[in-house]
This record gives C-alpha cells, sequence and structure tokens, in this order.
C-alpha cells in the first residue's frame, strides 16, 4: 500500500487505513514502515462491522477486521461505497497493480500517468564532489493538469536516484507502459530523464 | 505488511458477507495517530476516499 500510494493519489483519492491497535501503536507502525497516510484507531474493529469486514470465527478470537477496500465517493456525491474488496481471511490482499485498475474502472478514469525523473550521472556526481548543497529531499508530488494527474520525482542524491531506477523498474514490472523518455530541464541544463508511464483500462 | 501473504488475482467471495456497494458509507470517528478524531464526513469532503481495514497487528 505504501508503494501505491502515489499512483493512489494520482487517482484524485484519499488513503486512509484503520486497525484494531491503540493510537500509539499505530503511530509505531506509522513510522516504522515510513507511510505516507495515516492509520485510524479502530478499537474492537467496531467500525470494521460496521462495514461488514469483521473478521468472525477468527482462529485465535481476537477482534481483526478482513483485510479489505472501500471506496467511497465525495461527500457532494453522496458519500457511497464505489467500489469494495473484502479478503476471505484476514491474510489476503489484492496486488497493488489490480487495486489501480479497480479504482480508475469504478471511478471511470481510462488513463492514468505516472513521471519518474531520475536525476543524470552529471548531477550525482556534482552532488558527491560537494559542489552543491545537500539534497532537497526526494519527492514526489502529485500535480493536477486539468483532468491529468502527473506524479513527479526529482532528487539529488545516489540513493534517492536508485530509487528512482527502481520505481521505473517496479513500474515496468507491474505492467504499465513507458510512453516516453525525455530529457528533463532545470533552466537549460538537462538534470535528468523523465520517464513517462502510463495504463489504460479497457 | 511485514509478513508475505498471497496476493490474490480474482475475487473472492467471503461467504455471507452483505455487500455495501452502492450504499451510503457508514459514518464513522475514529482517532489518528495523535487521539484527534477523524470522521468519515471530514475525509470525503474534498476527495473521494480508500479506506483500507488492516488486520491490525501486522
Amino acid at each position: 500500500m505504501r508503494q501505491s500510494y502515489w499512483e493512489i493519489r494520482a487517482l484524485g483519492v484519499d488513503l486512509v487505513a484503520a486497525a484494531n491497535n491503540t493510537p500509539e501503536e499505530n503511530r509505531t507502525l506509522r513510522e516504522r514502515y515510513d507511510l505516507p497516510f495515516s492509520i485510524l484507531s479502530d478499537i474492537d474493529a467496531e467500525v470494521a462491522r460496521a462495514y461488514h469486514a469483521f473478521h468472525e470465527n477468527e482462529p485465535m478470537g481476537r477482534n481483526l477486521a478482513l483485510v479489505s477496500m472501500f471506496l467511497i465517493s465525495r461527500a457532494e456525491d453522496g458519500g457511497k461505497v464505489l467500489w469494495e474488496y473484502v479478503g476471505p481471511s484476514s491474510r489476503y490482499r489484492l496486488a497493488p497493480s489490480r487495486i489501480l485498475e479497480e479504482l480508475q474502472r469504478a471511478l471511470g478514469r481510462t488513463r492514468l500517468h505516472v513521471d519518474v525523473v531520475v536525476p543524470s550521472t552529471w548531477q550525482l556526481e556534482r552532488t558527491i564532489a560537494g559542489f552543491q548543497d545537500p539534497p532537497m529531499g526526494f519527492y514526489r508530488t502529485p500535480q493536477e493538469v486539468g483532468e491529468r494527474y502527473v506524479l513527479t520525482y526529482r532528487d539529488y542524491t545516489r540513493e534517492l536516484a536508485m530509487q528512482a531506477h527502481a520505481e521505473v523498474h517496479r513500474l515496468t514490472e507491474e505492467g504499465w507502459r513507458l510512453a516516453a523518455v525525455s530529457p528533463e530541464y532545470e533552466g537549460a541544463v538537462v538534470i535528468g530523464q523523465r520517464y513517462s508511464f502510463d495504463r489504460s483500462v479497457e | 505488511m511485514g509478513r508475505v501473504a498471497p496476493y490474490l488475482s480474482g475475487p473472492e467471495e467471503v461467504p455471507g458477507r452483505v455487500p455495501l456497494l452502492g450504499e451510503v458509507a457508514p459514518a464513522f470517528q475514529m482517532p489518528d495517530e495523535e487521539g484527534n478524531n477523524v470522521s468519515l464526513r471530514r475525509l470525503i469532503r474534498p476527495r473521494p476516499l480508500l479506506l483500507h481495514f488492516y488486520r491490525g497487528d501486522w
């Protein structure tokens, strides 16, 4: 879910998790897994019950939710369940690429774009040689461009560049189509390559 | 997230479960990591929401 977070955001959807933990336990989990989304505290899985997602007959008798997902429309669209997935046990999960496809379909979006910017070697060497201030950080920003949502990676350290490379690899593995590779400019200087991926739903 | 669970390729039904598809999502308030109460009403004001239940202990 952490991997898919920005793709889900790129669809114009917010993500929030819920688990039968105290807020403190959730804070620990969130820090341990470096989650970009919030985990709400569903004590005794009461909310999960309301969503018909309570794990009845859990082998250890614990109050656990079934691993499940609910896409809920905006308040002004009625706050309705547009799509739901409830696994047959609390261990089951849906593959990330599948989740994205289901969300796209439910939202009536036919195309999703993700851009990853991998910085150039020159940029890396310059950083490593210390001619440049430490990086501003690694960020992926969903930008809304009309109907189109674009994610961008920009980064300036070797470690972060490797993450960007890994991301290009992951997207390829998950069946995204590489639509274009183009130089990324900062002013007149090429600072990296922009990989534009997209995927469509029939 | 720490342990490996199988990925499903297709939908699997939970026997006897009544689907909520098309219904108004049940309202809730749950505390976040800082203990602040968060309501569904507030969450879905700006955008649609994907609500994801975890098993709890991960």
